[in-house]
């Protein structure tokens, strides 16, 4: 009894307690301390750019990837903020820490709604105003930011104010800038928070006082600043100093301001080293002020993409540190801080067919059906089931089945007996060609294929559940595996809350459930935030809608399609191409990195699209690219897409089922689903 | 002693209003509401002298209205913060005016505020503002999800006027205040684009109808899953959301507000704003505003302003 009562009181104190490890997730908002001790690098060993080229390199750094792949993490983790963190976890004085890591980071982030209002300010002007305005202000904001440090190192008595005073008091560069007789670390700290108060004067009121920016020093890019960089900082720390300015989100810089920035990087200076935080090249310019200059990848910048190019097995091993991190500051999971132990590593295909058929064959006869001579002969269609019948093993017999109708030579029993020789010699490890090709099709081609016809014929759905899968639907992004455990957490601690708490271990059922909950949410999320929102959503729903039928297709013609191209999509309105780039942009549909041939069936050469795998659960296809057949789209695809009409019934390539066509339609049926297998 | 200001609110019908060289600024458009307060003067028989109409659908009056006005004029910048703010202060600064009603109705929550930082510049000492809350909104396919006020995209902007300040504190936090309205793609546009350490997400309580609190809570579901505190204010009260704000808001600290709820509301926060220079106000914005976003009067207040 008093064990009970013990083991009751210990199970609500640990529930009361939990925190989901996952709970902060966005990098905008998580402190620096946070972001230190979650920090796993993303430049692994074969990348071309380490921790240390980051914070040294003097070539500038253009850190490319999607939303969420984890660019602010890196800019905040070299940034001051979280080197003053370092400073304090390493024991040391921040100066000493400076020293030790010989860089100091500047973390800029170009708020949209600043730029878009103070840009408005100036829309009758010139646009040299603009861009005179921006560089002040930037200029300010920056040598506002090397004063507070010198003041916090001062505050820190790591050097005095006096030898700052002195060598401010000689620095030429500092008195050519600005206009006074007392020269010391206060006076420069009193013009630059005078000038910054001049420009919020000028936001808030100069529209309404008809006034002109006319700021009592006008400051250019890198000028105080290097001053102060130059006589001042060297000094203090060592004049291998490297001074990073990060400047995250510059796809919301206007084009000029890109422009300006990327003049600074084609000619940069020693004193600075400018990195780039952007998301993705469609939305940035890489022209100069200069018109006819261009900046040129390893010519005036090194680029280095997020959420590109590594590899499953690399992504594999990121994640897991990412969640290792969390899982050890949790007071939960103080004892598990693997995450493969808690979600299991790949799915169980085989248990899953098995769940779905529960030893019926109606699976059987639906495939079978498809064969002209068995679909209206019930004696030749059980004769035929006998033979390939393996109730143990519902891929095989399925994938039996597909052999059957297939056969062309032969009559529809002897192919049932070639199919269940080849398994059995495959099973049995006996090497001839049959059972080498049912190898390769039960092991690679058609096993997932297989699995998704099985859920649709049954109508339950396929579900998404393990690491493994969890990698995959992630899709190289940071923030959507984080969002995916969240999620997974949460559900599990709502839904089987003693049993995840006392064995730390979650159901493939409440995964799959957060799983698709988030991935729901996350489409909704980012198509009501983003340009063309509404008109991107049916794309994307159309898109998806085709490749769910192709999913459902009983004979597996197009195992796993999840490959798209356009049809001379140089072609189509403006407002197409602006609609595409837009979910190329936010990273709803993906392009492959080289151009390839564009489908099995055509020769031809072109770019090929997929979805963002984190909606694969949406529709219910497979997360994994394979190649092969892939849909082509006309120009008059996309439109009824985006228009979100029905196509065409007698067009072969779209042969969509219209109960799927928008995303409530897609809820609705999966919800007819669920309720099917209640039944 | 504390410092403190006895407000005033009360119903149109109750309300006493000088007849003296009255302006009305209103937004006219295809809700019954943005004429409620106008046809109320009129039935009382009192006189405008100066109409000033923000005709964001380019709408034609009604011709009693133009009889019973001696001067319309019709603002035509409203695509562009700055141009509009232009006109409305050469209307305002070239007319004699001294005894303002503003309907604030139907005009857009940008614009609103930027009126009110006009009128507060043209040393107004006190403004009367009237609103009218409909019979109900209209929710198109669905009961709750299916609000909108504006179509096309949003573009995140600081409202003209209230920017805030910008500091170079090195460890400076930032609170966002959330005032949660019924479109979600707005509030979730705040909160991807916006920068913050502590969040505050405000809902009505007690709202115009109960159920205008659980709208607000559906159609933000997905944000209150972050990390935040929760606060309520009274939907028809701008006085006491000011108060509210005053209570709530960390001092020295950078402060925005996204005010996505209702009229009211905004108002209570655009008086906070005008009173506390370091707060910005943040807004997604759209290039088209849904003309017709609800049915009916409910209810129309007054609220008297002392600047």
């Amino acid at each position: 009894m008093s064990m009970n009562s013990n083991s009751l009181k210990a199970n609500l104190s640990s529930t009361s307690n939990f925190e989901n490890p996952f709970d902060d997730i966005n990098a905008n908002l998580i402190e620096p301390h946070r972001i230190l001790s979650l920090w796993c690098s993303p430049f692994t060993k074969n990348s071309i750019i380490t921790d240390e080229d980051f914070k040294n390199e003097k070539m500038p750094i253009i850190l490319q990837g999607t939303r969420g792949s984890g660019k602010t993490t890196v800019l905040k983790y070299f940034s001051f903020a979280v080197q003053s963190e370092r400073a304090k976890k390493n024991c040391v004085s921040l100066l000493e820490q400076i020293k030790c890591e010989k860089s100091i980071g500047f973390y800029f982030r170009c708020d949209d709604a600043f730029i878009n209002t103070a840009c408005s300010l100036f829309h009758n002007k010139p646009k040299e105003h603009w861009l005179s305005f921006f560089e002040h202000y930037f200029e300010l904001m920056l040598s506002g930011f090397i004063i507070s440090v010198l003041k916090e190192l001062v505050r820190k008595n790591d050097v005095s104010v006096d030898k700052i005073d002195e060598l401010i008091y000689n620095s030429q560069g500092i008195k050519a800038m600005v206009d006074t007789t007392d020269f010391s670390l206060k006076t420069l700290e009193d013009i630059v928070i005078s000038e910054i108060k001049y420009i919020n004067q000028f936001r808030n009121d100069s529209i309404f006082d008809n006034s002109v920016f006319k700021p009592l020093h006008i400051f250019r890019l890198f000028s105080l600043s290097l001053a102060l960089i130059k006589d001042v900082l060297y000094t203090i720390v060592c004049n291998q100093l490297s001074f990073l300015i990060l400047v995250d989100e510059f796809e919301n810089l206007t084009t000029d301001l890109q422009q300006l920035f990327n003049t600074k990087m084609k000619f940069s200076n020693s004193y600075v080293s400018i990195r780039i935080g952007r998301r993705s090249e469609g939305a940035v310019t890489t022209a100069t002020i200069n018109n006819d200059e261009y900046l040129r990848v390893d010519h005036d910048y090194k680029l280095f993409t997020l959420s590109q190019g590594s590899a499953i097995e690399e992504q594999k091993e990121y994640f897991l540190q990412i969640a290792k991190k969390r899982l050890e500051e949790s007071s939960s999971f103080s004892s598990c801080h693997n995450l493969i132990s808690i979600l299991g590593d790949k799915e169980d295909l085989d248990t899953e067919c098995k769940n779905l058929c529960l030893g019926k064959t109606d699976h059987l006869k639906t495939i079978l059906s498809e064969k002209h001579e068995l679909k209206n002969n019930n004696a030749l269609m059980q004769q035929v089931i006998n033979e390939i019948a393996y109730p143990d093993n519902p891929i095989a017999e399925t994938l039996n089945a597909l052999w059957v109708i297939r056969n062309k030579n032969s009559t529809a029993v002897e192919a049932a007996q070639k199919a269940h020789c080849a398994m059995l010699d495959f099973f049995g490890k006996k090497e001839n060609s049959l059972s080498k090709k049912y190898r390769n099709d039960y092991n690679n081609k058609y096993r997932y294929s297989i699995t998704v016809l099985l859920a649709s014929i049954y109508k339950k759905k396929k579900l998404y559940y393990g690491f493994n899968a969890l990698v995959h639907l992630s899709d190289n992004n940071a923030r959507t595996f984080l969002n995916y455990c969240k999620s997974i957490f949460n559900d599990a601690f709502f839904y089987e809350r003693e049993e995840f708490l006392s064995t730390k271990r979650i159901s493939k059922e409440s995964q799959n459930r957060a799983i698709l909950e988030f991935s729901v949410s996350e489409f909704e999320s980012i198509c009501s935030i983003i340009n063309y929102g509404d008109k991107i959503r049916n794309l994307i729903l159309g898109i998806g809608n085709v490749f769910y039928t192709k999913h459902k297709d009983r004979r597996i013609r197009y195992p796993e399609t999840t490959q798209f191209s356009f049809i001379d999509l140089p072609t189509f309105p403006q407002e197409y191409i602006d609609i595409i780039n837009t979910a190329e942009n936010w990273s709803l549909i993906i392009k492959r990195e080289k151009t390839q041939r564009v489908s099995i069936d055509v020769s031809q050469k072109g770019n090929l699209y997929r979805l963002n795998k984190a909606f694969c659960p949406i529709f219910g296809i497979s997360y994994r690219t394979r190649g092969g057949y892939n849909e082509r789209f006309s120009v008059s695809n996309i439109e009824q897409f985006i228009k979100a009409s029905l196509p065409s019934r007698n067009n072969e390539n779209l042969d969509t089922d219209p109960k799927t066509d928008t995303l409530d339609n897609i809820q609705l049926t999966l919800f007819d689903l669920e309720d099917s297998s209640d039944e | 002693m504390n410092d403190y200001t006895i407000y005033s609110l009360s119903k149109l019908s109750s309300y006493s209003f000088q007849h003296d060289n009255l302006t009305l600024i209103l937004s006219f458009t295809d809700e019954d509401r943005s004429s409620c307060a106008i046809e109320f003067l009129i039935g009382q028989k009192i006189h405008i002298d100066n109409l000033i109409i923000i005709n964001y659908f380019n709408k034609s009056l009604p011709e009693q209205w133009k009889n019973n006005t001696s001067n319309v004029i019709m603002v035509s910048s409203v695509k562009n913060a700055p141009d509009f703010a232009q006109e409305m202060k050469t209307i305002l600064s070239t007319q004699t005016i001294s005894n303002i009603l503003l309907d604030i109705t139907c005009i857009s929550n940008p614009d609103m505020f930027i009126l009110i930082k006009i009128l507060k510049k043209l040393n107004i000492e006190s403004l009367n503002i009237v609103y009218s809350s409909p019979t109900d909104y209209f929710f198109d396919n669905e009961p709750f999800t299916s609000y909108h006020s504006y179509n096309g995209d949003l573009i995140m902007y600081e409202i003209l006027g209230f920017s805030g300040e910008e500091t170079t504190d090195l460890y400076g936090g930032n609170e966002l205040y959330l005032f949660l309205g019924f479109e979600s793609a707005m509030s979730l546009k705040v909160i991807e684009n916006y920068t913050y350490d502590k969040l505050f997400l405000v809902n009505n309580l007690p709202a115009f109808y109960p159920k205008y609190k659980d709208i607000s809570i559906l159609n933000n579901y997905t944000i209150m899953d972050y990390q935040h505190t929760s606060l309520y204010v009274p939907a028809n009260n701008p006085f006491e959301v000011y108060n509210s704000l005053m209570n709530n808001i960390s001092k020295n600290k950078p402060v925005s507000i996204a005010p996505l709820s209702n009229k009211p509301t905004s108002l209570g926060i655009c008086l906070y704003a005008l009173d506390n220079p370091n707060v910005k106000i943040v807004y997604p914005m759209s290039k088209t505003l849904n003309p017709s976003k609800s049915f009916g009067t409910y209810e129309t207040y007054c609220y008297s302003i002392n600047f």
